[in-house]
């Protein structure tokens, strides 16, 4: 094998007039990982998917161990080796863990497939990467972590020689991102070119022997690890520092906003008391899978629940729905934006007034134009999202704006708390920034916040006190002097069960 | 990659010219381009008279198309309302026996059938998880077979007058019933783009989850949406009886595939949030113009319906591979 196993040789691809990739050189060595980076829209998905065959280049070439190919079809590029790991998983939930490894290539005996071949080596791969679930569990009741390690063993059940990842750790947790680099490190030892994407710069020192900046479809430079701090690469990157990346902190805070006592979702979660104040970030941390989500969407009214007392302001509220919840002036920001925050193929307009028609935007029964335009351009503007006019489609945006969408429908309905779970998933490190400043706008007009995370910097970064989460139960309530990431890290194993992967509620 | 351009200024010509570019635009050129093949087929049958005798003719499929549209857009389908056609013709027929008697309680009880039905549709679609093809689909079954008890397979009585004015007669040469039916259409296109009953359903149409996450009554929504199409089908089986006079069991047959086809034609989206009012009439109009035009031409039904299969197929296609990205 060479030194440079694969080699980007003037890769350029351009949609209508604009350049997403311009004469884009670079090359990574067998046994190597590369990190790959920039802000959405640098041209890193471009070039994952010339890669990976599902689009072709305008110009320049891709070579193989020094070999020029053109990968025609992805599946051109799987049979060369080439295996890309999609944020987005392409996994068939009705079906078993061991039939999905294997989807699209299931070996077979005289035309019948061989179960128990399938079984055997997907229980082999599984346990490599050290997964805990079973190959018969089905896909669909695997949590995200699950789904992602399918992904992973599907991968590795190829004879990878170039793996690509995008963004691979975006719902792992810090035990399972630990695992998977045990993962990446193994085959880097077994001679693979691994490409990395991500956004989390710990991630990247930990993991990558060099990194790949591109910036505006061009490449910035390629440097190792070692000759690049996390203040460089942003200023590659972004082409200016970002300055202290989190907004300062709230100095003090008003009265309790929410005060929830004897909270239960059946087994899954059992909280005694939770208060909330004006003002304050309200961090909840903890392992994948300890009861977080249930605690998030319980008080968001989308999942129900008991609780013996249930205070907004002081006041008794009864919430046993999303819309109980959005009447008291709660508001949610769900995790998974595509899913739960908004209609793709409709407006943006559309998407930031879907909340508020019926209680800000009514004329009768009818939707007051003017309201609404007024509604939708104050929104636009407050939170800066970039757009070409409020008629264009909400899935026609960058992740990052996408998100700001899903704040502004959220906001429009002027709620006094806001609970949010990973609002910064799949954004770019400018958007990311822009999202913190507005969180803290909001508590400092008085919102009170609950920010359910897995990036410990982020709940170390924003939250003012953070409530760790172990099976189930509030094991721990840290504030500034004290929280650090071993401080979370220890309450959050010392109570827990080993990490659940299968997640009962579904 | 859509960056900063403060308030877009797109031309009001441009705008038009993108409109015939989008699932509802489509149906428009389809159009033109039928009458201009016709035109240059035959002298008379792109004239005044014979585009309104069309016109007649697509009514009450109008109607019921306007109903469907909405169903559509939640995700929905409703297979019924054909049935509630033959039914509503029936029921007219017998209880008014040809008279004006009791004109006003029985035009508000086949309204009121329309609505019940459009309940029990929404209810088993939106409360039971039933999907909407089986579910309206034994709709279908249930009032085609009351149908029959009801008449004992030979519908008595008749139409009167009034009923059958309003579905034959004209107002300045225009078909009343066409009239009728451009009203709803209005109607229709306003409660579906202005109000929130009708914005609340385009959204959960192209995302439930995130609709019931922004407070949106969703199983209320669907409901109205079956309750709206059963309402419009039983008014589409007035016009349709006031047109025919008599009460049929089979007058409302093929309606229900026909007003789907209609509302794919116009740009509805079968997997719902993405479609228009104003298209399904024009997909109507298409279709009503294409079978008349077939049928010039000396096309026997069944190389009719082999054609609007064939048609429907291509929209489905343009849709799912020229619109969507």
């Amino acid at each position: 094998m060479s030194d440079n196993f694969l080699e980007f040789r003037n890769v350029s691809k351009s949609y209508g007039g604009v350049h997403a990739l311009e004469d884009v050189s670079f090359s990574v060595p067998a046994g190597h990982v590369r990190a790959l980076l920039g802000e959405n829209g640098a041209g890193k998905s471009t070039l994952i998917r010339v890669l990976a065959g599902t689009i072709g280049a305008d110009r320049g070439t891709i070579a193989l161990d020094g070999v020029e190919r053109a990968f025609a079809t992805p599946l051109e590029a799987l049979e060369a080796g080439v295996v890309t790991i999609y944020q987005e998983f392409n996994l068939v939930p009705q079906l078993t863990v061991a039939e999905n490894i294997f989807l699209g290539w299931l070996p077979t005996t005289a035309g019948w497939i061989d179960r128990g071949s399938i079984r055997a080596r997907a229980s082999e791969i599984l346990k490599r990467i050290g997964a805990t679930f079973s190959p018969d569990a089905r896909v669909g009741d695997l949590n995200v972590a699950g789904q992602q390690m399918v992904e992973i063993a599907k991968a590795l059940s190829r004879d990878v020689k170039v793996l690509l990842m995008d963004e691979p750790t975006a719902a792992l947790n810090d035990a399972e991102i630990e695992a998977l680099f045990r993962i990446i490190r193994q085959l880097r030892a077994d001679g693979v070119s691994i490409l990395y994407v991500s956004h989390r710069m710990a991630e990247i020192f930990a993991i990558a022997d060099s990194v790949t900046v591109l910036k505006d479809g061009r490449h910035v430079g390629t440097e190792p690890i070692s000759e690049v701090t996390t203040e460089s690469l942003v200023r590659m990157m972004i082409g200016r520092t970002l300055g202290e990346f989190y907004p300062p902190k709230a100095t003090d805070f008003g009265a309790p906003v929410l005060e929830i006592g004897g909270l239960s979702v059946g087994k899954a979660l059992q909280v005694e008391k939770l208060v909330l104040r004006k003002g304050e970030v309200l961090g909840i941390a903890g392992l994948e899978g300890q009861g977080q989500r249930e605690l998030v969407q319980a008080i968001s009214g989308a999942r129900s629940f008991e609780a013996d007392t249930f205070l907004i302001e002081g006041a008794p509220v009864r919430i046993r729905s999303i819309r109980d919840a959005i009447a008291a002036g709660i508001g949610y920001i769900p995790d998974d934006r595509k899913r739960d925050g908004l209609a793709l193929i409709r407006t943006s307009a559309e998407n930031l007034a879907i909340g508020s028609l019926a209680r800000r935007l009514r004329f009768g029964a009818v939707v007051s134009g003017s309201a609404e335009r007024r509604f939708v351009d104050d929104l636009v503007a407050a939170l800066r999202v970039k757009l070409s006019g409020p008629d264009q489609r909400a899935g026609d945006l960058s992740g990052g704006n996408q998100q700001k969408l899903v704040f502004g429908k959220v906001l429009g309905a002027k709620p006094k708390i806001l609970v949010m779970a990973e609002p910064t998933r799949g954004v770019d490190v400018g958007a990311k920034r822009e999202i913190y400043e507005i969180i803290r706008e909001l508590t400092r007009s008085g919102v009170g916040v609950v920010l359910l995370s897995g990036e410990l910097p982020e709940i170390l970064g924003m939250s003012d006190r953070v409530l760790v989460m172990a099976n189930g139960r509030i094991v721990a309530e840290m504030t500034d002097p004290e929280m650090s990431e071993e401080a979370i890290m220890t309450a959050a194993t010392a109570e827990a069960p080993e990490a659940g992967v299968m997640d009962d509620a579904a | 990659m859509a960056l900063v351009s403060p308030a877009a200024s797109t031309s009001a010509p441009m705008k038009m010219l993108r409109f015939f570019i989008t699932p509802s635009g489509a149906v428009w050129i389809a159009i033109a381009i039928l009458l201009a093949v016709a035109a240059l087929a035959s002298d008379n049958f792109v004239s005044g008279d014979h585009l309104l005798n069309v016109a007649r003719h697509a009514a009450a499929l109008c109607i019921a198309t306007v109903g469907q549209v909405f169903v559509i857009m939640t995700g929905g389908l409703d297979l019924s309302n054909g049935a509630v056609i033959t039914l509503v013709s029936v029921v007219a027929s017998q209880l008014l026996g040809g008279s004006d008697q009791y004109l006003v309680p029985v035009v508000l009880l086949c309204l009121a059938m329309g609505a019940a039905v459009g309940l029990f549709n929404g209810l088993i679609v939106a409360k039971l998880g039933i999907p909407p093809l089986i579910g309206t689909l034994g709709t279908f079954g249930i009032l085609k077979g009351a149908a029959y008890v009801l008449t004992g397979g030979a519908p008595k009585g008749g139409i009167p007058e009034s009923i059958r004015y309003v579905g034959n007669g004209t107002i300045a040469g225009f078909p009343i019933s066409t009239l009728c039916a451009l009203a709803f259409v209005a109607f229709g296109a306003f409660l579906l783009s202005r109000t929130i009953f009708g914005r609340q359903l385009v959204f959960l149409g192209a995302n439930p989850s995130a609709a019931r996450l922004s407070g949106v009554p969703v199983a209320r929504i669907i409901i109205l949406a079956y309750v709206f199409s059963g309402v419009s089908a039983a008014f589409a089986g007035l016009l349709a009886v006031g047109y025919t006079g008599v009460g049929s069991l089979s007058l409302g047959e093929g309606y229900n595939l026909d007003s789907i086809t209609a509302a794919v034609i116009g740009g509805t989206a079968l997997t719902g949030g993405s479609g228009s009012v104003v298209g399904g009439a024009a997909g109507v109009f298409f279709l009503a113009l294409l079978t008349s035009f077939l049928r010039f031409l000396g096309l026997s039904y069944s190389g009719q319906l082999i054609v609007q299969g064939a048609i429907l197929a291509a929209a489905v296609i343009l849709q799912a591979r020229v619109f969507r990205r």
